[in-house]
């Protein structure tokens, strides 16, 4: 039997299959889709079975080995499925484990027996993927209901163990934190606290405003204000309020109305929640407290109502899968974005900075075929070329020294840990010693990493040498490959005697690494 | 026993199950019907009695023996019920008898088909039947000794059994006993041979007379048939058995031995040999039968389908070709091209048997799943899935062991389907899976496109032909992924998680009919007209019959069409009064559960696996699905409108309980429906004007469809 296409048809490949699976504190999730290039994703399956991950976690540590047999037993049967749509090759799969992974002693012994058991690679991601996740989930909510997009929203993912938030104004991330309180957390602290159920509900919601102070401390004086949160708890939440909202990315809740839902789920002991919700139990346990957060938060900051979003990490995931890993025009303008803000705390040079960053993005793009490295280096190279002197705000001495730390303990929003580690080391290197073995820092990466980091400080060495004098007297320089040289005309030369020792001194690095020169010539006028 | 004096608003569910048994019974006694018609109405009288003693009766003794006085919704306890369910069989029994005594058999002897007693059989016959008892019968039967002080050998559930008196032993004084099986491998029906007519004998009657064969030098006093009928109230322990195959395999054991709750015994017998079997089964007198007639009617049902005399038949009605399916086409293109409503056995359920054969051998489907409940043995369903599991496709086959009185067979395909490679399932824990669902996931140019069926019936395709059930087959996203999630939360990967349009008990049926309900009363309340059309089996959810009854109250008008069971008392002032019930009893068993609801025009229609029991809504897993394909839709909608407007095979309940003849009502002068003929005129109206379309173009010659 062969199935006739109709003739309107345009004859082409199907849509690509991706699958994202997602363990966490309560629940091992796994979603199937189907990626079109312009389309949204497809949801073809989503089977979530429960765990007991956060349990084991947060209250001994480490996994106990029958939670890692049960989740071993969820991932065979996701295996089965992957099976069942022929998803054999591994790069269609992208599995994550969260901070209940992340924090258990034991979480090599998890991921070996799940990789052994049933193929699936699972990646511990680190707070600031999570962030980025968390942006890209939310990303096309915010497409479809464009109102959320204006003035300052928060959006919060309560999770087992961390709870997500990000800050945005006018769709523009302003932070992005992940804080290591969650629903399960907070209710593993209570554990072996026997308490009434009104005095453990005192206790609960004083450790849930200590726990969400940070979180909404940026927003604290703010008139106007959404909140936004994510999570399946919320989602729960709102299937009870609003039954069959999920045909929509997002519904509003008033406080009051949640509030009242968590009254009246707090009063229910665990065994009436799993039936009345139809809910596994590690989920049961930890709504409480994932309830109170939840309400807390618009209390908190004097909201009336709240929404809540149908998308979760799954979403992000996906969305990055169909991108192929490369971040598109507004994600990388959150990411310099957001370290454009951080350059502000630290008082920055603001001109020379940005001055820098376009010097650099300029070399970047003429030495492609030299470097060819990934456009999302572009992004990286530009945040360090941004942040490349805030180490000032600590000392004139060594401040490349001091610009390092603090970008590695800064969270630039969308930079992971390893990008935010090459991005220090970039700017480590922007001016004084070049790389050397004895640098432990430099040599623990690995080799590709430290080629990245030479590539990108030996540009950013010369573009910061194009603006030595800080006031940006090189205007339209054109940048020409040489075999032996990288020429960068300028027409004004003679103003810039400055700029042109401090080239000659800066591309050190730059010939060590790419084998040519960098040094500047008079332009002439007539070469375009 | 203490009566509440408030007003019961509800029918006790036994008493309404016995009350349909009654309009089977009514159709074996009505003289329009053709004899052999009325043979096999006699026959699923007798069939249906068998199981309601197993369930029913077992369960309530029981319940009884357990202590347990409360009283159910109509306010009898056990006890009571036991007691009306005594007195009715019993009158019941009685009517059978007249009529197979007193009508039928004499008909059908007139008609040419002749049972035969042993005194009038002719030489050629006597010498006929001695060959044969030497031959055939006489070897096969083993005549055990009973007595009272040795261990009872083991009486079968619902075999016949032939109890033989003797005198006491010199210097004893108690009778003796021996017994004789005629259960497998002897038949139940001996034809003779015979001029211009169907001559048969009962082996009971062939066995009696050649008695003294087995026992030379002794002389029995007398003989007599008996048969014992088991608890089959029985479930299977599923926290003890971690297995569930063997689990369900020695529950068909523990059900051939269970306690008597029903011995029925020929009426000739004597009352010692009544008494001695009654103690030694352990049984007391209430639950003894005396027969007048030939025991175990179900037996009769192959002498109904005997071949020929189809003067003595209603005219066949063959399942019509649906003209929505081009026979040379895939289905699955069909199904792409436009959503496909089936009603069996009008329309032949062929296209569903052909959807799954043809995904077995489609390259580009991934996955098949499938829920597999009651299926005939020889299923081509279970050979498409074995060989879609051979050729490496992903076939998950939810097997539901539990499904009562079929467990046996059930194990047997289970196992075969897990030799060739199917990834077979064994239900839910705790919940028996009744859901009708089949999905098949295939990968197109477009992307994944997943084909479903759901249905109201089984897939079996025996049962197709004698069931009206609705078939109901699309590739709508939405409905397809409902199917996914259904499996998966079903086979275990996932947990239940939301589904966009169908509903799945035990988690959200009742809620969602009850919504629906809430939205006519808001609408009858607001002035609207408001409606609702109920077709099921069986209504006995308190807590729906009173959203029913409150919807009633606020003016919605609801028209029940419930072929069984019926709690609902309709047509009481202050709380039921706009309520009518009929019950349909045709030539097809009447099957499928659809239900509507106006919403003032915008009107609603789903089609579910489930009756209104708290048996189906909380303790098994049951689909209910909407029907929003205009086509599909405003077909189904007709299909309940023309059900619930039949006058000819319909009874009428009325407010105290009894069911009357829709026709025979006072006052109604409405025209004559009969839905199951006009269903079956419209099925082949429809392939007669096909046949016409199709002849203004040339088409290969295809073999012809006419009967």
């Amino acid at each position: 039997m062969k199935p006739e296409t109709k003739t309107h048809q345009k004859k082409s490949t199907p849509p690509a299959i991706r699958a994202v699976i997602d363990i966490g504190a309560t629940a091992a999730r796994m979603m199937i889709a189907e990626i079109d290039s312009g389309n949204p994703a497809r949801t073809l399956e989503f089977l979530e079975q429960s765990v007991n991950l956060g349990r084991d976690t947060f209250s001994s540590g480490k996994i106990s080995s029958e939670t890692i047999e049960a989740c071993v037993r969820v991932c065979r049967d996701f295996s089965e499925m992957l099976r069942q749509y022929q998803i054999t090759d591994p790069a269609c799969v992208r599995a994550v484990a969260t901070s209940a992974v992340a924090e258990a002693a034991n979480s090599d012994v998890l991921l070996d027996r799940i990789f052994m058991a049933s193929g699936i690679n699972v990646e511990v991601i680190d707070t600031a993927e999570i962030n980025r996740l968390t942006y890209f989930s939310i990303l096309p909510l915010l497409q479809m209901d464009p109102s959320l997009c204006k003035g300052n929203l928060l959006a919060v993912e309560v999770g087992g163990g961390n709870t997500t938030a990000l800050g945005l104004r006018d769709g523009t991330v302003l932070f992005a934190h992940t804080y290591r309180f969650g629903s399960f957390r907070t209710r593993e602290m209570l554990e072996d606290v026997y308490l009434p159920t009104a005095r453990f509900r005192d206790l609960i919601e004083g450790e849930i405003r200590t726990g969400i102070r940070p979180i909404i401390e940026p927003f604290a004086n703010e008139k106007e204000m959404k909140i936004l949160i994510l999570g399946g708890d919320a989602r729960l939440a709102a299937d009870q309020i609003k039954p069959g909202w999920n045909s929509r990315p997002s519904v509003s809740l008033r406080v009051s109305t949640l509030a009242r839902f968590t009254d009246q789920s707090l009063e229910m002991p665990v065994e009436e929640l799993v039936k009345e919700y139809h809910l596994p139990f590690a989920a049961a346990e930890s709504l409480g407290p994932a309830l109170l957060v939840m309400q807390s938060i618009p209390q908190m900051l004097n909201c009336k109502t709240v929404y809540i979003g149908a998308s979760s990490m799954r979403d992000g995931l996906l969305q990055e899968m169909a991108a192929g890993g490369a971040w598109d025009e507004r994600f990388t303008q959150q990411i310099i974005h957001s370290a454009v803000e951080i350059g502000r705390r630290y008082q920055f040079d603001q001109d020379h900075a940005e001055n820098v960053a376009a010097r650099a993005r300029d070399i970047f793009r003429v030495m492609q075929d030299e470097h060819k490295m990934l456009p999302r280096y572009e992004t990286i190279l530009t945040v360090a070329a941004l942040l490349h002197d805030i180490g000032t705000f600590i000392s004139n001495r060594s401040h490349h020294k001091h610009s390092r730390y603090l970008i590695e303990n800064s969270d630039i929003f969308g930079l992971s840990q390893q990008d935010r580690t090459i991005t220090a080391l970039t700017v480590r290197y922007h001016r004084s010693a070049l790389p050397r073995s004895t640098h432990t820092d430099y040599t623990r990466l690995t080799r590709v990493n430290r080629l990245r980091v030479s590539k990108l400080a030996a540009i950013l060495r010369v573009a910061d040498g194009l603006d030595r004098g800080h006031v940006q007297r090189i205007r339209n320089p054109q940048f020409l490959l040489f075999p032996d040289r990288l020429q960068i005309g300028v027409s004004n030369l003679r103003d810039c005697a400055v700029e042109e020792i401090a080239v000659s001194e800066k591309s050190d690095l730059f010939e060590q690494v790419y084998g040519k020169r960098a040094l500047l010539v008079k332009r002439s006028p007539r070469r375009k | 026993m203490m009566m509440s004096s408030k007003p019961k608003k509800f029918f006790n569910r036994e008493l309404s199950w016995i009350d349909f048994n009654q309009r089977v019974l009514e159709e074996a006694k009505d003289p329009r019907n053709p004899l052999l018609e009325r043979l096999k109405f006699l026959s699923i009288t007798a069939s249906n009695l068998d199981e309601f003693f197993m369930v029913r009766v077992g369960g309530l003794q029981l319940v009884r023996k357990a202590g347990k006085r409360k009283a159910d919704a109509s306010g009898l306890t056990p006890r009571m019920q036991l007691e009306a369910i005594q007195k009715r069989t019993r009158q019941m029994i009685d009517e059978q008898y007249d009529c197979y005594t007193n009508s039928l058999e004499p008909a059908l002897a007139a008609g040419g088909i002749v049972r035969i007693k042993p005194e009038e059989l002719n030489g050629e016959q006597e010498q006929y039947l001695m060959r044969l008892f030497s031959d055939e019968i006489y070897p096969v039967i083993t005549p055990v000794a009973l007595q009272e002080k040795l261990p009872t050998p083991a009486l079968q559930n619902l075999t016949l059994y032939l109890l033989v008196r003797f005198p006491p032993e010199s210097g004893e004084t108690e009778d003796r006993y021996a017994v004789l099986s005629l259960g497998k491998p002897l038949e139940r029906f001996i034809s003779l041979p015979a001029e211009n007519s169907h001559v048969f004998i009962l082996i009971e009657d062939v066995i009696k007379k050649h008695i003294g064969r087995w026992f030379s030098g002794l002389t029995a006093l007398e003989c007599a048939l008996f048969r014992v009928t088991r608890n089959a109230d029985i479930e299977v322990r599923e926290d003890e058995a971690s297995d569930l195959l063997s689990g369900m395999a020695s529950i068909l054991e523990e059900r051939r031995w269970s306690n008597c709750v029903r011995l029925e015994i020929e009426a000739s017998a004597s009352r010692s040999m009544q008494n001695f079997l009654g103690s030694l089964l352990d049984t007391p007198p209430s639950d003894v039968f005396r027969i007048n007639g030939p025991l175990n009617l179900k037996d009769f049902m192959p002498l109904a389908q005997i071949e020929g005399f189809s003067e003595l038949k209603s005219e066949d009605w063959y399942p019509q070709p649906s003209p929505q399916i081009d026979r040379h086409q895939p289905m699955v293109e069909q199904i792409a091209a436009a959503d496909i409503l089936l009603y069996h056995p009008y329309e032949s359920f062929d296209p569903v048997v052909r959807l799954i054969e043809e995904a077995a051998r489609d390259p580009s489907v991934l996955a098949i799943k499938q829920v597999l409940y009651r299926t005939s043995s020889a299923s081509p369903i279970i050979a498409a899935l074995a060989d879609a599991a051979e050729t490496g496709k992903s076939v998950t086959a939810l097997v539901e062991l539990k499904a009562r009185f079929d467990e046996e067979r059930n194990i047997n395909w289970a196992q075969r389907l897990e030799q060739a490679g199917v990834q077979v399932v064994y239900g839910v824990q705790g919940l028996k899976t009744h859901a009708k669902v089949c999905l098949i996931v295939r990968r197109e140019l477009q992307g994944i496109v997943r084909y479903v069926h759901y249905g109201t019936g089984n897939y079996n395709d025996s049962t197709a032909k004698l069931y009206s059930d609705i078939s109901f087959m699309t590739c709508d996203d939405a409905l397809g992924s409902d199917a996914s999630a259904f499996f998966n939360a079903v086979c275990g990967y996932s947990q239940p998680s939301g589904l966009r349009k169908i509903c799945m008990a035990p988690l959200s049926i009742r809620n969602r009919l009850i919504e629906l309900i809430d939205g006519e009363i808001e609408r009858s309340r607001q002035g609207q007209k408001a409606q609702i059309l109920l077709k099921m089996n069986s209504l006995v959810d308190e807590i729906l019959i009173e959203k029913l009854y409150e919807a009633s109250q606020a003016g919605v008008r609801i028209k029940l069409n419930v072929r069984g069971i019926c709690c609902l008392q309709p047509g009481i002032p202050d709380l039921s009064k706009n309520i009518t019930v009929i019950s349909i009893v045709g030539r097809y068993l009447e099957h499928a559960r659809i239900f509507y609801f106006y919403r003032n025009g915008e009107e609603k229609v789903f089609i579910s696996s489930a009756d209104w029991m708290p048996r189906n809504l909380d303790r098994r897993v049951e689909l209910m699905i909407p029907i929003e394909d205009p086509p599909s839709r405003q077909r189904l909608i007709q299909i309940i409108k023309t059900h619930c407007d039949d006058t000819v095979k319909s009874w009428t309940l009325l407010s105290d309980g009894t069911y009357v003849r829709t026709a025979a009502l006072p006052g109604r002068k409405k025209k004559k429906i009969n839905s199951q003929q006009f269903f079956y005129e419209q099925a082949c109206e429809a392939v007669r004007n096909a046949a016409r379309l199709t002849r203004t173009t040339l088409r290969p010659h295809r073999p012809a469809d006419k009967k």
